[in-house]
């Protein structure tokens, strides 16, 4: 076996033996208390009456502090729920995700913040980006209009998982290079973009340039 | 397996899945597009000299199917894509299969699970005519299967273990013999959440790549350790950049082991709301598909910009330049000199007049071919005008030129006007 190939044994046996005694430290509920943890995150408390008809400026979309969802998993839901996955690497981070959607046009009022708690004019105003019906929000600059715009459709933006469930693939997706968009493949360059593509993605895999292989 | 089995297997599978679908709640899981585009391609061969051109249709059906329940996210983007040439000798039809599959489960908080998979089905079917060969790749199969672990091992590090299998199949057995190869991959990386802004991460990666069938020994293994940043400068500006070494060993080849400094960066900014720029930078050495080189030193830069005109109108452009390096000490020992590209070969001929096609390659034919370089240039622009909420209409143009000491120059461009429809 050569140098290069036991430290690629070596590697792995490492990383497996860490993944192995988090898993258990995990399951022994050393940190959290794991019994909602998927649950708050996809479908978190309904928000307290009183932000019902807010204008959603600076107030959580969450009703207990513990269960604010922040911006990065709300990016994380909708790079599923739009599709636009198949341009990110497999577990992206926040980052990944924030660059695929505002490459989409889809991010709230003030651009995407990782450590910002997703207030209900951002989420709604974000749906409805994905949603592609931006053409409908009466006055933009009111965090309402966009809520009038899903409340007019019986979309409800009570919590992140709910609200997420109603964006479908959108339309015209645009990847990072558009000579991997709708345009479609570049017939006979196929494997040279093939193996560059793909190379690219895996030396560097956190960052999201384009999909494996053309369109 | 044939295409016509993979569409059937993809259609049973969303027949299968049609009750679940059924009880979900909320938006539709599912989106089926048809796509129609007009193209012309005036050099449709890649050549440099007498290039021939077409007009061609290109009928594409998108299916785009998501499942999201409790702890797991499916996803499945099916695009069947056929292709009449107007004008191009040999075989007038290409059919084309694109489907790319991503499945998500959270174990917990801490622990998540992602597998993708992408399959490509492309038909580029090979044509020689009068003894010269026009396209020489021929019909394919592609597949890359990820699986990625993702551990919260402490507050703010995430430990990601990963794993992969490529795999390419020509149909034609000369080309397959040449080209066809495994690829293995795994790897770790440890994610540290410096700032809410900024993350700092480490990887440590192996490769194997493997031309099982090859008559030269093209196979090789890689390491890959690195360092990188990804900081958000303010919520419209932010950036990447990471760097590393990169260890490359092919012990047949002049070189049997090769220690190179790889990097990237990336940029993306938001100057408007209506505009999107992304700006990008690599190097790296990477697998090469001139047989018979094992690798070439590559660096890739590129720009985008996207600008939305008004709600409906959208403008992109972008750019991108590759500049390829190859290092004949990288050549296999075992390859003769009928083996090398068009270029290499031919100055070898001219050098020696009268040497047999079998010759061995030597450090002699290696020195006098060495450092040869190879400049892609691309660039690319369409206009999208959304017609109403179901209709959207797309003008666009690429260009492509490649500038080869190995292999043929040439230029090409690819006008086209489409028409999508969301059914």
């Amino acid at each position: 076996m050569s140098a290069i190939r036991k430290i690629g044994v070596a590697a792995l046996v490492f990383s497996l033996s860490a993944v192995q005694w988090t898993v258990a430290a995990d399951s022994a509920g050393m940190a959290d208390d794991g019994a909602t943890d998927v649950a708050i995150e996809k479908k978190f408390s309904r928000p307290s009456s009183e932000n019902q008809g807010e204008s959603g400026g600076g107030r959580s979309a969450m009703g207990a502090p513990q269960d604010a969802a922040k911006q990065g998993l709300l990016a994380q839901l909708l790079v599923m729920q739009t599709g636009l996955y198949r341009y990110l690497p497999p577990n992206p981070t926040d980052l990944q995700c924030f660059e695929i959607l505002i490459q989409n046009s889809i991010s709230p009022k003030d651009g995407w913040d990782p450590d910002k708690v997703v207030t209900r004019g951002d989420l709604a105003r974000v749906i409805v980006l994905a949603l592609e019906l931006d053409d409908q929000v009466q006055n933009p600059d009111d965090p309402r209009s966009w809520m009038e715009v899903l409340a007019a459709l019986g979309i409800q933006i009570t919590t992140i998982g709910e609200a997420v469930n109603n964006v479908y693939p959108i339309s015209v997706p645009k990847p990072p290079d558009p000579f991997f968009g709708p345009a479609g493949a570049d017939y006979g360059m196929g494997m040279d973009n093939i193996e560059v593509a793909y190379v690219l993605r895996n030396v560097f895999p956190p960052v999201p340039r384009r999909p494996v292989t053309p369109d | 397996m044939s295409w016509k089995k993979w569409v059937t297997l993809f259609g049973m599978a969303i027949v299968a899945v049609q009750p679940v679908l059924a009880a979900r709640e909320g938006g539709l899981p599912y989106r089926l597009m048809n796509k129609l585009r007009i193209e012309y391609d005036d050099n449709y061969d890649q050549l440099k000299d007498n290039p021939r051109s077409s007009w061609l249709m290109v009928e594409e059906v998108e299916l785009q199917l998501n499942l999201n329940l409790e702890q797991t996210f499916i996803g499945l983007n099916l695009r069947p894509n056929f292709v009449w040439w107007e004008n191009r000798p040999g075989d007038t039809t290409d059919f084309h299969v694109y489907a790319d599959l991503i499945v998500n489960h959270n174990f917990s908080r801490r622990v998540s699970l992602s597998f993708r998979d992408t399959f490509r089905r492309a038909e580029e079917p090979e044509l020689t005519e009068n003894g010269k060969t026009y396209r020489e790749n021929g019909d394919f199969y592609f597949n890359s299967a990820d699986l990625s672990l993702s551990v919260l091992v402490r507050p703010k590090v995430y430990v990601d273990v990963s794993g992969g299998y490529v795999f390419i199949r020509y149909d034609e057995k000369e080309i397959a013999n040449e080209n066809n190869y495994n690829k293995y991959k795994i790897g770790t990386r440890a994610r540290y959440q410096l700032l809410p802004e900024t993350e700092l991460s480490a990887n440590l990666d192996y490769e194997n790549i493997d031309y099982y069938d090859s008559p030269v020994s093209r196979s090789s293994d890689s390491v890959f350790a690195g360092l990188g940043v990804e900081h958000m400068f303010t919520p419209n500006l932010m950036g990447s950049v990471r760097g590393g070494l990169q260890q490359h060993e092919n012990k047949d080849s002049f070189s049997s082991s090769q220690t190179r400094p790889y990097g990237d960066m990336a940029l993306t900014i938001l100057p408007s709301p209506a505009t999107r720029i992304s700006l990008g930078a690599g190097y790296s050495m990477t697998e090469t598909d001139i047989y018979p080189y094992t690798d070439q030193e590559q660096f890739t830069g590129y720009a985008a910009v996207s600008y939305d005109i008004t709600a409906k109108l959208t403008l992109t452009m972008s750019g991108s330049y590759s500049k390829g390096n190859y290092d004949a000490e990288s050549l296999p020992q075992n390859a003769t000199i009928a083996d090398l590209p068009t270029k290499e070969y031919e100055k070898i001929k001219a050098d020696n007049p009268g040497i047999a096609n079998s010759t061995p390659l030597n450090e002699e034919y290696v020195k006098s071919i060495s450092d040869k370089t190879e400049d892609t240039y691309r660039f690319g622009t369409s206009l999208s005008y959304q017609i109403n909420r179901i209709n959207w209409l797309e003008l666009g143009w690429r260009f492509s030129s490649m500038d080869s000491e190995l292999r043929d120059d040439f230029t090409r461009n690819i006008y086209h006007a489409g028409w999508k429809i969301n059914l």
